[in-house]
């Protein structure tokens, strides 16, 4: 199947780059020089929140399915807002909505920048005109009119945002069906579940309330679906170009496209990001599992991050996350699929409803679900001597209770050689040319499984296609070549890349453990650092 | 037939005159064309213009509305712009009382004022008027103005595609009554409030069927017209019609016709899709709209179907967009249908439309 490279140097601002790969990409995958009767169809490419939309062949003749691109420019404090305070959008995720205040048909309210009024109707008559009836006198006609008094004010505040940095993405999804006047949000097949990011707060300050009520924010145009992002400046050399050699300079994009399905792989010096989305393989017949849509992404963008709140004056830590599509977060909700990552509340009720990662395919029943193997979390310590909160990432964990995730899913693949026996169909094995003992991987194809709701029995719903988790530590990454294959070896987000970074060793636990305690624990950290690879299969 | 689309509109004389253009166009006779018309409280100010048109049995009378209400009893004069329509079995140019509501065996409520349908009219910079014409079963006229952009309030008229035989037919809706047609307010979130879903039953009812009914017809006042909500209220006129599409405050009513409906498949809120859109494959489904009529004694409560709506169906708007026209029976029929929201796609009816046949 066919793939390409290409290579961008940005002397000035890089912020059109998601920009131009997207039009890279839409320019590749429609070519029929390229791809002949494989080519793909552009139905539209339009900005936020439209975004491009190209048709592509489902498994069985004569089905399709869209696959959805968008780019945009995330910016905090306006983005989310700027979209939210729209009067429909309002009107729709917050008045009306059951979720939000919940107003009934015949509320009188209005809305108006943002803050939702309401209003007490009250009736005074306006004469309308005299009748004259039969006996010679004269009755005065009245209509009814009303007048509005305010008695409700909902106000948002502090100003409501769901990202956490400014960031400049491209988000994935697929569509089943196609309506040119629909925006992203609306087309059909891309329904999204709440992502339970943190709850954005109002108050009724006609009413003084002084405890705020919550809300769980309305998915922006984009939100919920596998992105990858960059900060805005990230690829900038107009300070110091003449310091930067071309080669450092270089972001190689990789491309590759088969009938069904899109992998794009970003690569700028030691940083990697790769998404994908199309149809993946699944086990059931097409009759059974007539849209097996995945989308793939580089990050989902979920931060974990406490706050510290005081309302009344009483102090109190709120836990949840915000969106970072940058490249700086560095929890695993940002990385490569085999280690796909969900925020997390500990519960497992939260994982059966709300689970959220960049790996996400939509099950037979038309729901898009998120597949995750590691839960994350965030916490807050109280130092006593200071008298000061402190947060920490905890270490990401194994989530037992999901029944949705990944495999393989091993939590410590680093005495793994093989999952599989040897001899199973659709594993192949690549050397690592570059280490001198010439060790072999074992290619372990990465499936989907869901649990049943007992959890007594695992179905496999399909096979993501071309990526493999390697069974050992890598030690050069990029383009290998075997028996006229061609591979690519990514790292998870960039080489040398710690699986978990203790917070607050010294400070907190310090005085409860032993040195050799804490090195044993980086030691373990560090094995399974080297566990998070993941190889891209890009020609046959 | 293909829907007409007409952009760029005035108030409410020039939305009337754009309903004319249409319906000259598929064949209607004019009987007043657009002529102006005096207020009805007898200021002598000519406050709109009447139009009146003929098809077979049908008799359409329209009036537009420019500061003054038009029907005798109405709330909200102070925003008294729209247009007004009734039906009749018959049409004078000259009405005895000057009024022109006042036509023969026009539709009137259970204390013989003369009542209708209305929609609400910007003065100025109305969106767009979409207008619908079948004549395949029987003649339906839908005509859907789009206030502000994705805000429709639709007026239809036509006759009964029928089960059996009966003396009337001619059926005409609104989004709202003419008790109802002016708005509180001009505010987007106040111009639909008070609508119904067309041809859907309400506690403040704006559908009418003319039908000799059992014994209605010789009522010491005559009962000539049935209507989509309780037997008592400021439009209604003393015999209950029954549909499918409900207003979902009504489901639980006293007044409300034990007939089957689709208040369960219809959207719940805001958010909801409703049951009646597939989203495994993104089909929605046409429901048919039957009409059921209450016999003597009213008491008992009984109903009859008495025909259908034609060429007008209830879908779910989930997968279509506002006045977009979509395929119906998947992949391939050629058959095109175009689709409205009864007032808003996502609001206050959900995601719940009507489809209409082209």
């Amino acid at each position: 199947m066919p793939w390409k490279k290409i290579i961008y140097n940005y002397k000035g601002s890089s912020a059109s780059f998601l920009d131009d790969v997207l039009a890279d990409v839409t320019t590749y995958v429609t070519d029929q020089s390229i791809h002949g009767d494989d080519a793909w169809q552009l139905m539209r490419n339009e900005s936020w929140p439209y975004g491009t939309v190209l048709k592509v062949p489902n498994y069985q003749e004569n089905e399709y399915g869209y696959i959805g691109l968008m780019a945009d420019k995330i910016r905090v404090g306006s983005s989310y807002w700027n979209w939210l305070k729209q009067d429909d959008v309002l009107r729709k995720e917050f008045a009306l909505s059951k979720k939000g205040l919940g107003l009934a048909d015949n509320t009188d309210f209005t809305i108006n920048n943002g803050v939702v009024t309401l209003y007490s109707k009250n009736p005074y008559d306006v004469k309308v005109g005299i009748k004259k009836l039969p006996n010679g006198k004269e009755e005065e006609i009245y209509s009814k009119n009303y007048s509005f008094t305010a008695r409700d004010s909902y106000t948002f505040s502090p100003t409501p945002d769901i990202f956490a940095k400014d960031a400049n993405v491209l988000f994935f999804t697929m569509f089943k069906q196609y309506q040119p006047e629909f925006d992203w949000s609306e087309l059909m097949g891309n329904e999204r579940a709440s992502i339970q990011a943190k709850a954005l707060k109002y108050y009724n300050t006609y009413r003084g309330q002084t405890y705020p009520s919550f809300l769980d924010p309305p998915l922006y145009p984009g939100v919920g679906c596998p992105a990858i992002g960059y900060s805005p400046d990230y690829f900038d050399f107009s300070k110091n170009e003449c310091s930067q050699d071309d080669k450092e300079k270089a972001i190689t994009v990789y491309l590759y496209k088969d009938r069904h399905r899109l992998i794009i792989v970003i690569n700028w010096q030691e940083h990697w990001d790769v998404a994908s989305v199309g149809f993946f393989e699944a086990f059931d017949t097409q009759s059974e599992y007539p849209f097996p849509a995945m989308a793939l992404g580089g990050t989902s963008g979920a931060l974990p991050i406490t706050e510290l709140c005081s309302y009344n004056g009483t102090p109190q830590v709120e836990h949840g996350f915000r969106l970072d599509y940058t490249e700086k977060n560095w929890s695993l909700s940002h990385g490569i699929p085999t280690f796909a990552s969900t925020w997390w509340n500990g519960s497992n009720t939260f994982l059966d409803s709300y689970m959220y990662s960049q790996v996400q395919a939509m099950l037979p029943n038309g729901n898009w679900q998120s597949f995750a193997n590691f839960g994350l979390q965030q916490d807050a310590y109280y130092y006593h001597d200071r008298g000061q909160y402190y947060s920490a990432h905890k270490e990401p964990e194994r989530i037992s209770g999901a029944r949705y995730y990944l495999t393989p899913n091993f939590t410590d693949l680093s005495t793994v050689k093989n999952i599989y026996p040897s001899g199973v169909a659709n594993i192949a094995y690549l050397n690592d040319v570059a280490t001198e003992n010439c060790s072999t991987y074992q290619l372990e194809p990465l499936y989907f499984v869901a649990n049943t709701a007992e959890n007594t029995n695992q179905n496999l719903l399909g096979k993501i296609k071309n990526i493999y988790w390697s069974s050992q530590q890598v030690t050069r990454y990029g383009i290998h070549e075997k028996d006229g294959a061609t591979y690519l070896v990514l790292p998870n987000g960039w080489v040398n890349r710690k699986f978990h970074i203790k917070n607050f060793f010294s400070v907190l636990q310090g005085e409860s453990q032993s040195n050799e305690r804490q090195i044993a624990e980086i030691e373990r950290l560090d094995k399974l650092s080297r566990c998070m690879n993941c190889v891209i299969k890009l020609s046959e | 037939m293909a829907y007409t689309v007409y952009e760029k509109l005035g108030g409410p004389n020039d939305v009337l005159e754009k309903i004319r253009d249409f319906l000259v166009d598929k064949g209607f006779t004019v009987l007043n064309n657009c002529t102006s018309d005096l207020d009805i409280n007898g200021s002598g100010v000519n406050d709109g213009n009447v139009l009146a048109v003929k098809k077979k049995d049908i008799y359409a009378v329209f009036r537009s509305a420019n500061g003054k209400v038009i029907f005798s009893n109405q709330q909200n004069s102070n925003q008294a712009y729209g247009i007004g329509l009734t039906c009749a079995t018959n049409y004078t140019v000259n009405p005895p009382s000057g009024q022109w509501f006042d036509q023969p065996n026009v539709v009137v409520n259970t204390a013989q004022s003369p009542i209708g349908v209305g929609i609400p009219v910007k003065q100025s910079e109305n969106y767009r008027l979409y207008c619908n014409y079948v004549d395949d079963p029987a003649i339906m006229v839908v005509l859907s103005l789009e206030l502000e952009k994705g805000i429709f309030q639709h007026l239809a008229f036509g006759e009964t595609q029928k089960v059996g035989t009966w003396n009337g037919g001619t059926i005409f809706s609104g989004s709202k009554n003419s008790y109802n047609m002016f708005p509180t307010s001009w505010d987007v979130e106040q111009i639909a409030v008070g609508s119904n879903h067309l041809f859907g039953m309400s506690s403040n009812p704006s559908t009418f069927l003319r039908i000799d009914v059992d014994a209605a017809p010789l009522r010491q006042n005559p009962v000539l017209w049935a209507t989509t909500g309780p037997a008592t209220g400021a439009c209604s006129t003393g015999k209950i019609l029954g549909s499918p599409l409900t207003n979902l405050d009504s489901l639980g009513a006293s007044w409300f016709p034990k007939v089957p409906h689709y208040a369960y498949l219809q959207s719940q809120t805001v958010s909801d899709y409703g049951r009646n859109v597939n989203t495994l494959n993104c089909i929605s489904v046409n429901l048919p709209i039957a009409l059921y009529i209450q016999r003597d004694p009213d008491s008992l409560m009984n109903f009859s179907q008495v025909g259908y709506v034609p060429a007008v169906y209830a879908i779910s708007m989930r997968n279509i967009a506002p006045a977009s026209c979509y395929e119906i029976s998947y992949p391939k029929s050629g058959n095109l249908h175009q689709v409205f929201p009864h007032v808003k796609r996502a609001g206050m009816f959900g995601y719940d439309g009507i489809s209409i046949m082209q």
